[in-house]
């Protein structure tokens, strides 16, 4: 079973993951802004994070760095982050990377290209 | 240096303004009639105007009425002369918008002051002007990529998921194709449309190398999606020799590729090869698209002709104008260059070149401005 987080403010793009991963052997977990998700990983093992860079309270590219943080800390293991944004700018590339994400895919989502890029980090 | 045009049908005052503006570094341009002003206004879009009130064929009131009609005109200071401080020709000049007004015989002080302080003003609300429009493009492109992809997002995903799900229902399949044809000729549009507005109208960006990207690799892919998306898939060649390209910034090569190819499977008849070869030589990136056209080919050459038109805003509205424009931006941001050629059998070819990673780190390449 592959346990996906997806921190993604905006219901109908939380459809839209629902459309594209939702079978028998993946469970999805929404939260809908950044200490809601950072709360979630935090109680839970997941093997993906799936991030929204625009949420109400925070910048994605800030909860990565907590996580990664967090990781560090703890000796973890590296959890794939994969940002989903409809922001393309350099800046907001920059600033994720830098934050340790993994991929950085921007909306609209072409289901092939996330479906690939889930499964290069997942195997 | 500013250029000032002076209408004025009295001969000694009209020498006499241009002599005293032309020592003090000023260029001028002089009419001697309303008529032969608003004609000289119109061609030469002068800085400044200065305007007699009364004179034959056309008088200052209506030379200033037609200009206030001219959209290039908007902001262009405007100075009458008046014989004698009159009142209600003062009050009629600026009601309709002239920016100040001079009193015959007047000082050279008094003209060059009047001149000096409306176009410092000019420049400061050109500036500001320039700000506020950019601002507003800032503001769109944000909200536009947030809500519209967020739109689209789910259009494209579920009328792909519909047409999934209703194969063995025609009319249900057929709908849910067009609405995902649809959504993706939207897409490209506005995605296009924010990209041409980062591109012309934001300060340059630097070339950033965020992304490390196979540049053989995505353009295989692009031609090949490209021929998917036309029922072409027979049609499309890709031959790469070796490129060494951990390239640039990826949404940029994503475009140029893309609009590239698309062109030329748009306008190719289909059953005809189209062909990309990329390749790599001293720091240059090039590549041909070549194949051959459907049209004619003086239609072809003048479609061309407006694609490439950097001054033809009305070229824009067209998507594959919009798209070849862009493609040649790109190529210019990255140092290169984009060409098309045509020959009398309606074969054509487009070329475009790039800097690599390294070249452009090297020859410090002038980016785009």
């Amino acid at each position: 079973m592959t346990k996906v987080l997806i921190i993604e403010d905006d219901i109908v793009n939380c459809i839209v993951y629902k459309a594209i991963l939702i079978d028998d052997n993946t469970k999805l977990d929404f939260a809908y802004d950044g200490k809601d998700g950072i709360n979630k990983y935090l109680h839970n093992n997941y093997d993906l994070l799936l991030l929204d860079m625009g949420l109400p309270d925070m910048e994605g590219h800030l909860i990565a760095s907590a996580i990664r943080e967090f990781e560090n800390k703890d000796s973890k293991p590296s959890l794939p982050i994969i940002v989903v944004s409809a922001d393309n700018s350099m800046e907001k590339q920059a600033k994720a990377f830098e934050a340790g994400v993994d991929r950085y895919l921007t909306k609209p989502i072409n289901k092939n290209q996330l479906m690939t890029t889930i499964k290069e980090l997942l195997h | 240096m500013a250029l000032i045009l002076i209408v004025e049908d009295q001969e000694e005052t009209r020498e006499n303004i241009i002599k005293i503006l032309l020592q003090n570094g000023y260029d001028c341009i002089s009419a001697t009639n309303g008529s032969e002003g608003l004609k000289m206004a119109i061609a030469q879009k002068p800085d400044l105007i200065i305007c007699d009130i009364k004179m034959p064929i056309l008088d200052g009131f209506s030379l200033k009425k037609e200009l206030n009609n001219v959209k290039e005109h908007i902001g262009t200071p405007f100075i009458f002369l008046t014989v004698k401080k009159d009142h209600e020709d003062v009050r009629n000049g600026m009601n309709l918008g002239a920016s100040d007004y001079i009193v015959k015989p007047f000082k050279r002080e008094d003209l060059l002051n009047s001149v000096k302080t409306r176009l410092v003003h000019k420049e400061k609300n050109a500036k500001e002007n320039d700000a506020k429009v950019i601002k507003v493009l800032e503001n769109f492109t944000a909200l536009a990529k947030h809500e519209c992809n967020t739109s689209l997002n789910a259009l494209l995903i579920f009328s792909e998921a519909i047409r999934e799900a209703s194969k063995n229902n025609s009319v249900m399949n057929d709908l849910a194709v067009h609405i995902n044809q649809s959504a993706n000729r939207l897409n490209r549009y506005l995605n296009n449309m924010i990209e041409l507005m980062r591109l012309v109208y934001y300060k340059p960006e630097q070339i950033n190398f965020v992304t490390q990207i196979d540049l053989s690799q995505l353009a295989e892919a692009i031609i090949y999606n490209q021929a998917k998306q036309f029922n072409r898939t027979n049609d499309a060649s890709f031959t790469s020799k070796p490129v060494n390209c951990q390239y640039a910034w990826k949404e940029d090569m994503t475009i140029l590729f893309t609009e590239v190819c698309y062109y030329v499977f748009n306008y190719s008849t289909p059953g005809t090869t189209v062909s990309l070869i990329l390749e790599e030589q001293n720091g240059v990136i090039k590549a041909c698209l070549e194949s051959t056209l459907t049209h004619s080919i003086d239609y072809t050459i003048a479609e061309v002709d407006l694609f490439t038109n950097q001054d033809s805003i009305k070229s824009w509205k067209y998507l594959n104008a919009l798209g070849l424009y862009l493609s040649k931006l790109i190529c210019k941001k990255y140092g290169g260059e984009f060409s098309i050629i045509s020959n009398p059998s309606n074969q054509i070819k487009l070329m475009l070149s790039l800097n690599t990673k390294e070249a452009i780190m090297n020859k410090n390449v002038p980016l785009l401005n």
